[in-house]
């Protein structure tokens, strides 16, 4: 139930203001209070579904507008987890990962079923932020909202999910602490600041969902906890047991904060300069705790060597994986990103195909980066470790797909073809006398246009037939 | 090239020029044609501006294929009312009695015996099953003729039907119910078919393309708009084997029209090498990018597809294989079961070539 309420707030969030997506960060208590992906709802372009031919009534028209985006929202997740399940076989092998695909539903969707900012929803469920990183993890951490504009320009350092906001074209994220985890907000127009609009949010997503819970602690968090605890990975586990600490500081943070509203207040009033300050002073106290970390992890290295070899091994793996993946899936996948282009850009990538490729390189360009970082900055970035798996499963996916494709690309011609090779025919007199105007498709029309239109009149002529001895033919039962 | 000849010797020639194309001549004009899914059988429907028509069944031997093994089976020839828009057998090869769907006046299954083909000479002739009649719905004097239909083969108890009245219906044949009639277009339907899942689009008089889910019954996507203003679309072949392809027709047109569901609005490829309109089209069953087109110049072209959309020269596509029939070809299909062949029909003659 607490899952519906909170799929319900967040679906009144995206409608009321008409942003394209909304969701809901939640604390995981059980592996050191990361906040993983509770909740979403999609609000935005579709690509299968366009117009409406019947003219239904208005409020008709919205209640169905609505069950089609709460459907798509779910579907976006089914698909989500699906990847997930077949990442994980995928790593026992090709053939597993086959047998998981075709075990799939009929109606899930597919990868290419998806729009660019589809893409952006979907997979912003595979990332995980501690408090203090990301957008989600600094909202949380300062008990104030963050608001980005520009989120499909600026640097990947800024907002982790850039790359993806830049395909997506989503411009503007926000996110907004609430009692049991972090609401965000994301549209591809561009929105500056503005207060009322996150009060206005908040308001909407209390209404909805807080008046129907009272405040707990993240231990007793009413979402289902091992659910989202499996998205951990090995390593931001033994992450999260190192910020432990930090939790219990942002605890007294809003106890705090709690008793002196009128601080508080003051404090958001007064501008940038104190939001530099809160950024300083939590960067700081994060990087001891990163040192903290980095001892833990050596500690856990001298006591247990079997766990970090195989980590180590895991992370090698991957990086071949993704090494492979991005030289022999290149040019396979620029004719998907061209195929997946949106209505308002097909025209665009048929004249100039090169957008699209740009795109995907600079999406590998970055996966490449993100497997070869110094040891310091894959600690500060440990979410990152979750969504190229994810991005590797599609791709096998893909592979998978094409391969299976280029089995029938081949056209056998039997040495007793009937048919000829086609040679391109000399001469203009041939096409003039074999063009026939007077029979024009003369079977074709008088099937579909002639033919039918007489249905009535022989009918009404045959009736006094088929009332007497015509019926005991069978053709006309009555 | 050779100058062309009056159609019968004309005929006479291209047949005596090709041994690997083998003839039967019937005593009508023949329209529609339908393979079987699992018999060496093709069933002819005649096309006789009358209400009486017939509709053949006739053999071939797929394997070693003769003139003389390419017949009509007497036996089983049964009377149809109007000529039928359309043949389609059950998609299911394993069902136990075959059926047979036609579309005129009304849709009709037909049980026919294809079981032993041997024992024709004994075997009774396809028997009437079932009349799916709009009438019966609508509480009408007037029928809604039909100008095709098309059986979903994931799931065989529906057939979609088009009609001249603007509405697609999706008919339950178990149950002999309509399970859903949408007013499709804004004019008359001419061709339906099957994509995935419940999916089908629908070809019509107002020159679109729309694509329906029966899950979202509120909604469609017109996928395509013929660029003269109201030139009407005729026919419409959804890949089977790669549900992202489409092709269409338009009226008065000799191009193919070939469209990819993830682009939607601007054809993947129009194709131009006929010398005269286009009647007919047809997916290769097993293979993704490989259709076969025929028209009233009286050739069929076997079409490949470049491997990237953009790929399309700007003088565009010459297709890969021709065959030249010396008549206005009316009908064209691809075997499924057996896809080294495909049949033709123009004139009074159904022609099987091979690929």
């Amino acid at each position: 139930m607490a899952g519906g309420e909170a799929h319900a707030a967040l679906q009144a969030v995206a409608q009321s203001l008409r942003w394209t997506y909304s969701l809901l960060w939640q604390l995981c208590p059980h592996q050191g209070s990361s906040l993983v992906w509770g909740e979403g709802h999609y609000n935005g372009a579709v690509k299968t579904r366009k117009s409406t031919v019947m003219q239904p009534p208005p409020a008709e028209e919205e209640d169905d507008a609505d069950h089609a985006a709460r459907h798509r929202s779910r579907q976006l997740r089914e698909l989500y987890d699906w990847l997930q399940q077949a990442g994980e076989n995928s790593s026992g092998g090709v053939q597993t990962s086959s047998t998981t695909a075709s075990r799939r539903p009929g109606a899930a969707l597919s990868p290419e079923d998806l729009t660019e900012t589809e893409w952006f929803f979907l997979m912003s469920a595979s990332y995980s932020f501690p408090p203090g990183i990301g957008l989600p993890g600094r909202a949380f951490a300062r008990r104030g909202h963050v608001w980005l504009t520009g989120a499909n320009e600026v640097d990947s350092k800024v907002f982790l999910r850039a790359i993806l906001a830049k395909s997506a074209g989503i411009q503007t994220v926000v996110c907004i602490p609430v009692v049991d985890g972090v609401l965000e907000i994301g549209t591809t127009e561009k929105v500056e600041e503005d207060m009322g609009l996150i009060q206005y949010a908040r308001g909407i997503f209390m209404d909805q969902h807080g008046i129907h819970m009272k405040p707990t602690l993240s231990q007793h968090s009413t979402s289902n906890p091992v659910t989202h605890c499996t998205h951990q990975h090995p390593i931001q586990v033994q992450m999260q047991l190192g910020i432990t600490s930090q939790t219990k500081f942002d605890y007294s943070d809003e106890l705090n904060a709690d008793e002196e509203n009128d601080d508080t207040e003051e404090e958001g009033m007064s501008g940038s300069d104190t939001n530099n300050t809160d950024t300083e002073r939590n960067s700081g106290q994060l990087q001891l705790q990163m040192q903290d970390q980095l001892n833990m992890v050596s500690n856990d290295h001298q006591t247990i060597p079997n766990n970090a070899v195989s980590s180590e091994l895991m992370q090698c793996e991957m990086s071949e994986v993704v090494r492979d993946g991005c030289s022999n899936n290149i040019l396979e996948d620029e004719i998907q990103m061209l195929m997946d282009c949106q209505n308002s850009n097909c025209q665009l990538n048929l004249q100039g195909p090169d957008e699209p490729c740009h795109s995907w390189h600079f999406l590998c360009e970055e996966l490449q980066n993100d497997y070869q970082p110094a040891t310091e900055d894959q600690v500060a970035s440990p979410e990152n470790t979750h969504y190229p798996k994810t991005l590797m499963t599609i791709l096998h996916y893909n592979t998978l797909r094409q391969q299976e494709m280029n089995i029938k690309n081949y056209l056998p011609v039997s040495e007793k073809s009937s048919f000829s090779r086609w040679t391109t025919p000399e001469g203009s007199d041939d096409n003039k006398t074999m063009i026939s105007p007077g029979t024009t498709q003369r079977m074709l029309k008088s099937i579909l246009m002639i033919v039918p239109s007489s249905h009535c009149s022989y009918r009404g002529a045959e009736t006094p037939e088929s009332r007497g001895g015509k019926g005991a033919s069978g053709c006309h039962p009555r | 090239m050779e100058q062309p000849k009056p159609p019968s010797v004309a005929a006479s020639a291209a047949e005596a020029q090709n041994p690997n194309a083998f003839t039967c001549e019937l005593p009508h004009s023949i329209y529609a044609l339908a393979f079987s899914p699992s018999a060496p059988v093709l069933a002819a429907g005649s096309f006789l501006e009358d209400l009486h028509n017939r509709v053949s069944l006739l053999s071939f031997d797929p394997v070693h294929p003769t003139a003389a093994s390419f017949r009509a089976l007497p036996a089983l020839s049964f009377d149809h009312p109007y000529p039928p828009t359309k043949l389609q057998f059950h998609p299911r090869a394993a069902s136990a009695p075959h059926l047979l769907a036609s579309s005129s006046d009304a849709l009709r299954l037909w049980l026919a015996p294809l079981d032993d083909l041997a024992a024709t000479a004994t075997a009774a002739a396809p028997e009437l099953r079932s009349v799916l009649d709009n009438r019966k719905t609508s509480a009408s004097e007037f029928c809604a003729p039909l100008t095709s239909f098309d059986w979903n083969e994931a799931e065989p108890r529906r057939i979609g039907t088009a009609s001249i009245d603007t509405t697609c219906t999706i008919w339950d044949i178990e149950r002999g119910v309509v399970e859903t009639q949408l007013i499709a277009h804004d004019k008359a339907v001419h061709d339906i078919a099957w994509g995935e899942n419940g999916i089908f689009a629908s070809v019509s008089a107002d020159g679109s393309v729309r694509v329906f889910d029966l899950r979202d019954k509120e909604h469609s996507t017109i996928f395509y708009e013929s660029p003269r203003p109201d030139t009407p679309l005729l026919r419409l072949a959804w890949n089977r084997y790669d549900f992202h392809y489409m092709a269409t027709l338009l009226m008065d047109s000799s191009a193919v029209v070939v469209l990819d569901m993830r682009a939607p609005g601007v054809p993947v490829a129009e194709l131009h090498r006929h010398r005269a309109c286009a009647n007919a089209v047809a997916w290769a069953p097993q293979a993704t990018r490989h259709l076969c087109s025929a028209g009233d110049d009286g050739q069929a072209l076997i079409w490949e597809l470049p491997a990237t959309p953009g790929a399309v020269p700007a003088e565009g596509i010459d297709p890969v294989m021709v065959y030249d029939a010396g008549a206005e070809i009316n009908q064209l299909q691809w075997a499924a079961a057996y896809p080294e062949w495909i049949s033709i029909a123009f004139e009074n003659k159904v022609q099987l070539l091979r690929v």
